[in-house]
């Protein structure tokens, strides 16, 4: 870009950059106000998520203009929808945050320990990732669930097994590039435990590669998630997902469209929102992979 | 040195499929009574002794592991509990409705994907480019069980043009087969894109350029056959997300397939169903990535050298 460009496609470049600039704001105010409401919700609505009102099923929302005692509306069984929303909002984010913490930890870890051992532990996990990347991983997560039956705990591993595979590639890719490095060297030099070597030196150094996976991943486990709840086969009452929200509306969508498209809304604003900033953060953290174009 | 290729390609195969086999007997084993999960609950006694004779339970696990693997070979899958009817008959019913589904969504994300992708490459940073990309990323985001419920409300419920579910003519098939093709339509149209451009910056364009090949020539002689390479690679990779869309998707609009009948039978925890449709499921997985392998191999010759390089 050592030439000037005619003004006309200075400008333009200039514009695609403020048009990504305001897309990224974007992003970053709907996921502040998902996590407002999941956070701060309650105090929007005078009701409980539980309590039920038998007599005022399936109101409409006041918001959408409808005269009606609830914002968001109401459910089948009279329960606030928005109270139901925090709640669920609540769920499905912790959910899915835990299932990328364990998803994170267990691949960094096999990552490791397939780097350090080297021979058949390496060959047995890189086998693995390969079969986990090489099938769908929602027939994993089907099969444990039929076999073993659904629970909470189950359900939440599930979703920690989901991507390890992505960081037990990183870590280890990155620990055998940087076993040949003259600071590794060094530090093993100076008589560090292989084990202070990879969590004081090789995990700062590959952080941001593994923020950039932690935030590509959480969305996608998010979507796994709800996708699961609203199949009916993941978070059963009395808990609720955004995912469950909208299958317990599906049959109802003649009726009252707001169960199913509120929470689906949530969904939709919350994973694009992420995803949109770990595309940032990919591109902030990690020069080493191109941008798409 | 293309047999030692293919080789090499059909072990890996072999090892995910015997992987899946063996992770299938163990979480069987280690949770329930296969005896209890793959026979109806109303069997007489006389065949639950019958049937564990034939899988050996009397027998050491490793016999049992044996006869499990040669029991899969000749087709003995056991029985659906729900009606009793062998696991092949229950799903192989349902296999061309998924078929329909899938091949229907897969022609429509290629035939909106690919020229979307090429048209944006082509306009690159122009209206056109950016609206393209907008509506990949937006195909790509929408949860699509999200998607096919939009879609109900608009087109059966306010507009009421289609049915809502169900299997039959040409209009059952129209929202499904656009919920399950959006996504693999916008990843098709990001990937085309990209591969395009990288494509059009190479030297050979130039020179075809400069031998006087009009713009269209370019294109489609020069340009598309080498940008083709890496989107065959991305079409294999979207076989698996293609299968996982067709499992939500099929339940939306109660489409009677595979996907739909997965979901059922993990609900009612029958068990022989899903051991068959995880195998299937990974067999077709497998044989699809192998295609592909095959696929790009032809396409683009450094491919095979650069495998034999490595085997050798």
């Amino acid at each position: 870009m050592a030439q000037s460009l005619p003004t006309n496609e200075r400008r333009r470049r200039l514009g695609v950059l403020s048009a990504n600039r305001v897309v990224l704001v974007f992003a970053w105010a709907i996921l502040g106000c998902v996590l407002f409401l999941g956070v701060f919700g309650y105090w929007l609505t005078p009701y409980a998520p539980t309590e039920q009102n038998l007599l005022d099923r399936l109101a409409p929302p006041a918001l959408f203009g409808f005269d009606s005692a609830y914002l968001l509306g109401s459910d089948r069984l009279g329960r606030d929808i928005l109270a139901r929303l925090v709640f669920a909002t609540r769920i499905s984010l912790a959910i899915a945050l835990a299932g990328t913490v364990i998803g994170a930890i267990i691949g960094t870890l096999l990552g490791f320990i397939a780097a350090y051992f080297r021979g058949l532990i390496e060959e047995a996990i890189m086998t693995l990732v390969d079969i986990q990347a090489s099938l769908p991983f929602i027939i994993i997560a089907l099969t444990l669930l039929a076999f073993v039956g659904n629970s909470l705990t189950l359900f939440i591993i599930i979703m920690g097994i989901y991507g390890w595979e992505r960081y037990a590639r990183l870590a280890r890719g990155a620990v055998l590039s940087a076993q040949s490095q003259p600071y590794a060297r060094a530090v093993r030099a100076l008589g560090a435990s292989p084990w202070r070597l990879y969590t004081r030196h090789l995990l700062p150094n590959i952080a941001g590669v593994l923020i950039v996976q932690f935030t590509l991943n959480y969305p996608e486990i998010v979507l796994l998630e709800t996708a699961l709840s609203f199949l009916g086969l993941g978070i059963q009452p009395p808990l609720t997902s955004l995912g469950q929200m909208m299958g317990d509306g599906r049959d109802l969508l003649i009726n009252a469209w707001w169960l199913s498209v509120i929470p689906g809304t949530l969904i939709f604003a919350t994973t694009l929102s992420i995803s949109i900033i770990g595309d940032w953060l990919r591109d902030r953290l990690d020069p080493t992979i191109a941008r798409g174009e | 040195m293309n047999t030692r290729f293919l080789a090499l390609k059909l072990l890996r195969m072999l090892v995910t499929i015997w992987f899946v086999v063996t992770f299938v007997f163990v979480v069987l084993r280690a949770t329930t009574d296969p005896v209890e999960a793959l026979l109806p609950p109303d069997a007489t006694p006389d065949e639950i002794a019958q049937w564990s004779e034939i899988w050996g339970l009397d027998q050491p696990i490793i016999v049992q592991y044996g006869r499990y693997i040669a029991s899969l070979t000749v087709g003995d899958l056991g029985f659906s509990y729900r009606d009793g009817r062998p696991v092949t008959v229950v799903v192989g019913q349902r296999i061309p409705a998924t078929l329909i589904l899938g091949g229907t969504a897969l022609a429509l994300a290629i035939f909106i994907g690919v020229p979307f992708g090429i048209i944006a490459a082509l306009r690159r940073n122009r209206l056109s480019d950016r609206l393209i990309m907008a509506f990949s990323v937006f195909g790509f985001a929408i949860p699509n069980f999200f998607f096919g419920i939009l879609l109900i409300l608009l087109f059966s419920l306010y507009l009421r043009w289609l049915p809502s579910s169900g299997y039959g003519g040409l209009d059952h098939l129209v929202m499904p087969a656009a919920t399950l093709g959006l996504a693999t339509a916008g990843a098709l149209a990001r990937f085309t894109r990209s591969s395009m451009l990288e494509t059009l910056s190479k030297p050979f364009m130039e020179t075809a350029a400069a031998k006087g090949a009009g713009p269209f020539r370019r294109v489609m002689r020069h340009a598309v056959p080498n940008a083709a390479i890496p989107v065959v690679t991305i079409l294999g990779l979207n076989i698996g997300a293609l299968i996982s869309g067709s499992i939500v998707t099929e339940t939306v609009f109660a489409w009677p397939g595979v996907g739909r009948l997965l979901i059922s039978s993990v609900e009612a925890r029958d068990l022989a169903v899903v051991q068959f449709l995880v195998l299937l499921i990974a067999l077709t997985m497998v044989v699809a990535n192998l295609l592909v392998d095959i696929l790009y191999s032809v396409l683009d010759p450094r491919i095979r050298v650069a495998g034999a390089a490595k085997a050798g």
